[in-house]
């Protein structure tokens, strides 16, 4: 088990001006579970590459544990990948494509046959060890792979979308299981996913890319609460934060409402130089049924054990939506006036980005 | 056709127009045939039978294809020709192999840089006119003392099928995951180990198309073989040729001969018919 470290990481595709990935500096801790989340085109994937050597470097460098493997080939780094579409010789049998690696690495045949068996026990791959891939159904082949990596016991995982051909439920299951796994094998583990859920659910700490570029790397309760920016604000959640463009006098008005804010937002508010401000709030945040500013209702989806309300209003000049997270059963219907109130933590950010502020607020009826 | 543009055609319609096509499609299919046919039915007739007026019942004999066989002193035999052909059909083709699947790898699986530009100078050395090159081919033969040799024939069916296999190969190898193979490289296998363990046995359908089109272009080529080695080392084309005579007749046996030229052809593409369809039609199914 080791560390993993980028350390100024940049990849620039030939032919292309942009890097998929720029001067990436991340450390990811023994035994850590990393994911690295993001829209497509962000670089996850392409930094998950770098670390298998399937990707080379145009600049920085790639550590596992102390040693600089930026020129080390893929099979001497000592790593396990899982790939999205899982990638079985499909010429192979179970057994076989679990005791491939070992085979490479001229592991004796009996002591192969012992950890693939030990393997498949674990992963309840025992009665399909014979068969070949084609004849697995999804589920059994994402187990498959997770098996060939396990079988190897690398210093370091990659995991590149490895639940996205799955089914919505098996999923949720097998995140559930991956996670457990992961634990109790404390291996280090970089995870790719596009999937915020997963992200949050799994990642011990969350790395957030946009375009290259590092946005944020924390835990997921840290990525929540405390977005460093506005494009984490808006990606992580769903559904997404409330955002509202508003000039940055105090008081801050939203809709015909004034926000309160408490006293150290107030005054990190009135030292910001610029004349606009990103306001953000939460869907739990907003409370449908009473409060001062005056809405209307587009939707409402009732998913059972709680609802989006989407409203709309007027602010600064213009119609807006937000939503609302409720408890179910929620009452109104679309078309209905209905009164909103914030009661919750509010965040202000640069327009340009970055996060200027965070606090308690709520909105105040118009003086 | 129906009336008015687009119109659908009705059942009855929809039954003629296609009865039309199969029976155009017959009579296409039999047009090519026929020759074939009668090939192998004029094999089994006495000389004066095939000669004279065309007619379907007669009494088979395999004398001909007797004829054809036996060994006349100073001329290339049936025998000779035959392994001729299979050397050098074997170590062409197998050379061809053995140089287009690392080319093939190094255009489809890890793209060398240009790589369209190689593979297109790969094809445009199939639009040189063969008549084209055959006087310096001859006199390289003459210098390096090879003309009458297995050997220049080896040399050139390699470079005549090597274009080709690399295509082949290239097309079949860009239907491979990409994943696959850098599943293997993380697993450990190197290049012998990803070709051997990965790539080969799931191209193995293309490659026996591939190897199978080098066998059958090697085995009937004749122009090389009769412009450079025309004498005892040649193959079975130049052999079938030496069973014209300028007299008497020749007809059924130049037909007994030519059948026996087709049959390892014949044979080979209906053994690996199965295996050759699913590998031409590889870069088609996703």
């Amino acid at each position: 088990m080791a560390s993993v470290q980028f350390a100024a990481a940049t990849r620039l595709y030939p032919g292309t001006h942009q890097p998929a990935v720029s001067h990436l500096d991340l450390q990811i801790h023994d035994g850590e579970l990393m994911v690295l989340v993001g829209p497509s085109g962000s670089g996850k994937s392409t930094a998950l590459r770098l670390v298998a050597g399937l990707e080379p470097l145009d600049e920085g460098a790639v550590f596992i544990g102390d040693r600089d493997v930026s020129d080390i080939r893929p099979r001497d780094r000592d790593i396990a990948m899982v790939f999205q579409n899982y990638a079985l010789y499909p010429q192979l049998t179970v057994a076989e494509n679990m005791g491939f690696a070992l085979k490479q690495h001229k592991v004796p045949k009996e002591e192969r046959a012992a950890r693939v068996r030990e393997v498949a026990r674990v992963l309840g791959l025992e009665p399909f060890l014979d068969r070949k891939p084609k004849h697995l159904s999804g589920g059994q082949r994402q187990r498959v792979a997770m098996g060939r990596a396990i079988v190897r016991k690398p210093q370091v995982y990659l995991m590149d979308e490895p639940l996205s051909n799955l089914d919505a439920k098996l999923r949720v299951q097998t995140r559930a299981e991956l996670a457990e796994l992961q634990a109790r094998l404390a291996v280090t583990t970089v995870y790719v996913t596009h999937d915020q859920v997963e992200a949050m659910t799994m990642g011990h700490r969350v790395a957030v890319l946009r375009e290259g570029l590092l946005q944020q790397c924390d835990t997921p309760h840290a990525l929540y609460h405390e977005p460093a920016n506005l494009f984490v604000a808006g990606f992580i959640g769903s559904p997404a934060m409330n955002l509202f463009t508003c000039r940055s006098d105090l008081p801050v008005r939203v809709g015909d409402c004034f926000l309160d804010l408490d006293a150290e937002m107030t005054s990190r508010l009135s030292s910001f130089g610029g004349d606009r401000i990103i306001v953000g709030f939460r869907p739990e945040a907003v409370r449908v049924g009473e409060g001062p500013l005056t809405a209307h209702i587009r939707t409402v989806e009732d998913l059972g054990s709680e609802a989006f309300v989407h409203v709309a209003f007027d602010h600064n000049g213009e119609t807006v939506a937000a939503v609302s997270k409720m408890p179910a059963p929620f009452k109104g219907k679309t078309g209905d006036n209905i009164d909103v109130q914030l009661a919750g933590t509010v965040h202000a950010f640069d327009p340009g980005g970055p996060r200027i502020a965070t606090g308690a607020g709520r909105f105040a009826p118009p003086a | 056709m129906a009336g008015s543009a687009g119109a659908r055609l009705g059942v009855g319609e929809r039954r003629s127009v296609n009865a039309l096509l199969g029976a155009v499609a017959w009579l296409a299919t039999l047009l090519f045939f026929f020759p074939v046919f009668w090939m192998v039915l004029s094999s089994f007739k006495e000389e004066q039978d095939a000669n004279t007026s065309p007619k379907l019942l007669f009494s088979p004999t395999l004398d001909r294809y007797d004829d054809v066989t036996s060994a006349t002193s100073g001329l290339l035999s049936f025998r000779e020709a035959f392994f001729n052909s299979f050397w050098v059909v074997t170590v062409s083709t197998v050379v061809v192999l053995l140089l287009a699947i690392p080319a093939a790898y190094a255009l489809a699986i890890r793209p060398v840089p240009k790589w369209r530009d190689v593979l297109f100078f790969f094809i445009s050395t199939k639009f040189l006119p063969v008549v084209a090159a055959i006087l310096p081919l001859w006199i390289l033969a003459r210098n390096f003392d090879l003309l009458n040799s297995r050997l220049v024939l080896m040399i050139l069916y390699t470079a005549m099928n090597l274009p080709l296999a690399v295509w082949m190969l290239w097309s079949f190898f860009r239907e491979i995951p990409r994943e696959l193979v850098e599943a293997a490289e993380i697993d450990g296998a190197g290049l012998r180990g990803q070709l051997t363990s990965v790539i080969l046995p799931i191209a193995l359908p293309g490659l026996a198309a591939t190897a199978l089109l080098c066998v059958i272009f090697a085995w009937n080529e004749y122009f090389y073989a009769v412009q450079l080695n025309p004498a005892s080392g040649s193959t079975i084309p130049i052999w079938v040729t030496t069973n014209i005579s300028t007299r008497g007749n020749f007809l059924a046996k130049l037909s007994a001969a030519s059948v026996l030229a087709c049959v390892p052809v014949v044979l080979a593409g209906w053994l690996a018919q199965k295996r050759m369809i699913r590998g031409l039609s590889m870069g088609a199914i996703k």
